[in-house]
């Protein structure tokens, strides 16, 4: 089996989706990720026989609208994850230099 | 009086989004898993996430109560506070706050067996020069009183420990003596064979009231073929010890493990079935680890991930079964992700901690001396690498934590800041295991799509999630009370495998 060629409207995927998503595949893939004018080309192939390739078109761009729905989460509540984050592990930081620091 | 209509009281409340993970259900792709930053999550309709996230849901609608609830969005902005999900993600994070509770000590490498997958670098019975000496022994006392933690268990193990019991004696002797005026909380625990356990052993044991964690991989053939000695009745040692020690020191006494090799994923039932003929009620089904000699006999003894989840799966059904047949039987892997899943409360397996455990959790005191963050350390250690050593028994836990070894951890220590784990819907009831992947893959970061650890996690989560969906009652029931029954903010299930 050849490779794969998919093709993804930057102006509706970031870099970041289409790489994140990618990835996801890098274990039963080559993979590769190119930024052609408006369009985000990626190229899958198969690292062995024995790799699932059914729907694989479909899953792949299904993977790609949950990423990007990720995408926008992470944009709307990164900023209070952080914080709360930082307010929870406060404590974690030492206060002075008595004893062990884990 | 006449009441308000409904839209009176719901109106057009806005609401924000808090932060969510998701992941589609392997069982259902229509459905997703959706969790909240510190691990409260629900099931729903994918197709209804993504109304959430795009607010074109009704005001009124209920999923947002059950969201709300679950601290996956805020509505009421101006009035809602974010303290009932901060104290949550805290009490998730707990055993952040104590420092390391395991403290591992290897009193000898000696051991009578010759296991084809041995983690640890075993020697004769006779090389007395791999015991622990009485001067690293009384060192490894004054550090482990330098640790913060209230709680401590401390674990001996091997090697096969019992070969080198007058140094296992002191230890506990002078672990009580020294804890006297520093009134901790301690737990002994001895990870061993049990073979050639004496009488007079066992009374030593339980004056120090330790717990015994021992290995049975299930029948005679099976055990002995796992675990060979040159007089092939290691099976009947094993269990003449595990006797012996439950007449003295109570029928809870001692817990078993299974490590399942490729001959094991044959026969579940008779794994299963050996645990309940012994009056076990918890088992305990572990893979192959990556480390020494296991290593070297992977094409003999090993197998893929997917593997051992299809064996699991068969046995999970199988433990199921003898349980409503009223014989209370528990996975313990399964237990601690179901406490993942079903409480908030957070535990100190090394596995499903983030920050990693090792160094932060656990720390091993090997024979000689040298100080490990974690077994798995210490066997890369015995294979020649000492990338994760944090230096030695007569420097100071300070010294240890700002080791080089210590810094690469944590660079590779946090899931959540992980490529592949940042986004995962079960991060937060998971783990890093920066050590395990560079064993692995040859780098402490790893690559997701390829890890055997990540497999095997998400795969446990996957099957366990299916089967208290799809379950019966009586199904939901028994997985439930594991999840009840697991040990909470404690190290208790932390104990490793006796050599």
């Amino acid at each position: 089996m050849g490779t794969i060629e998919l093709r993804f409207d930057a102006a509706i995927f970031s870099a970041d989706v289409v790489v994140r998503t990618t990835y996801r595949y890098s274990g039963d893939f080559y993979t590769s990720v190119e930024h052609e004018a408006t369009t985000f080309v990626v190229r899958l192939a198969p690292r062995s026989s024995t790799v699932n390739l059914a729907l694989l078109e479909e899953r792949f761009r299904t993977d790609a609208l949950d990423e990007r729905m990720r995408e926008q989460i992470r944009e709307e509540t990164g900023e209070v994850h952080a914080a709360l984050v930082t307010a929870a592990l406060r404590e974690a930081v030492p206060a002075d230099d008595a004893g062990p620091t884990p | 009086m006449k009441f308000r209509g409904r839209e009176a009281f719901t109106g057009s409340r806005p609401y924000r989004l808090l932060p969510l993970r998701f992941r589609r259900l392997p069982w259902d792709p229509s459905r997703a898993f959706v969790s909240s930053m510190s691990g409260d999550w629900l099931l729903m309709e994918h197709a209804t996430l993504e109304r959430v996230i795009d607010r074109v849901l009704a005001a009124d609608d209920p999923v947002l109560t059950d969201m709300e609830a679950r601290h996956l969005i805020a509505r009421d902005i101006d009035r809602s506070t974010l303290a009932p999900l901060l104290s949550q993600y805290k009490a998730r994070k707990a055993y952040l706050s104590q420092g390391p509770a395991l403290h591992i000590i290897v009193v000898s490498l000696r051991c009578h067996h010759t296991c084809s997958y041995c983690q640890v670098s075993r020697k004769p019975t006779g090389a007395s020069s791999f015991d622990m000496s009485e001067e690293v022994a009384n060192t490894v006392v004054e550090r482990l009183f330098e640790w913060p933690s209230h709680t401590l268990t401390v674990e001996l193990q091997g090697g096969e420990p019992l070969l080198h019991f007058e140094r296992v004696h002191g230890l506990l002797s002078r672990i009580i003596e020294r804890n006297q005026r520093e009134h901790r909380e301690i737990r002994f625990v001895i990870a061993s064979t049990l073979h050639d356990l004496t009488d007079e052993q066992v009374q030593v044991l339980k004056t120090y009231n330790v717990q015994l964690s021992t290995s049975l991989d299930g029948p005679e053939a099976l055990h002995n073929a796992n675990r060979p000695r040159p007089e092939r009745d290691s099976h009947a040692r094993t269990l003449a010890g595990i006797e012996r020690a439950r007449a003295t020191l109570g029928p809870g006494s001692v817990s078993a493990l299974t490590t399942i090799t490729r001959r094991s994923l044959e026969d579940p039932l008779a794994i299963i079935h050996e645990y309940r003929r012994r009056d076990f009620h918890s088992i305990s089904l572990r893979p192959l680890s990556p480390y020494g000699f296991a290593r070297k006999t992977v094409a003999r003894t090993g197998y893929s991930i997917d593997e051992f989840l299809a064996f699991y799966r068969k046995a999970l059904e199988i433990i199921l079964s003898v349980n409503h047949d009223g014989y209370e039987l528990e996975e313990g892997y399964a237990s601690l992700l179901l406490s993942q899943l079903h409480t908030p409360f957070s535990h100190g397996y090394v596995d499903l901690r983030s920050p990693t455990g090792a160094g932060l959790g656990a720390v091993v005191y090997d024979y000689d001396g040298q100080v490990y963050p974690s077994d798995e350390a210490r066997m890369l250690a015995a294979m020649g690498d000492t990338s994760f050593a944090l230096g030695r028994v007569e420097e100071s836990p300070r010294t240890w934590l700002s080791s080089p070894a210590m810094r690469r951890i944590l660079d590779a220590g946090v899931a959540e800041a992980l490529p592949g784990c940042s986004d995962c819907a079960y991060v937060p009831l998971c783990g890093a295991d920066p050590i395990d992947h560079y064993a692995r893959q040859g780098d402490p970061v790893g690559h997701r799509p390829t890890s055997d650890f990540c497999r095997k996690q998400m795969g446990m989560f996957d099957l366990l999630l299916e089967r208290w969906e799809l379950g019966s009652d009586a199904d939901r029931r028994v997985l439930e009370q594991w999840a009840l029954k697991a040990p909470r903010s404690t190290p208790s299930d932390d104990v490793s495998e006796a050599g």
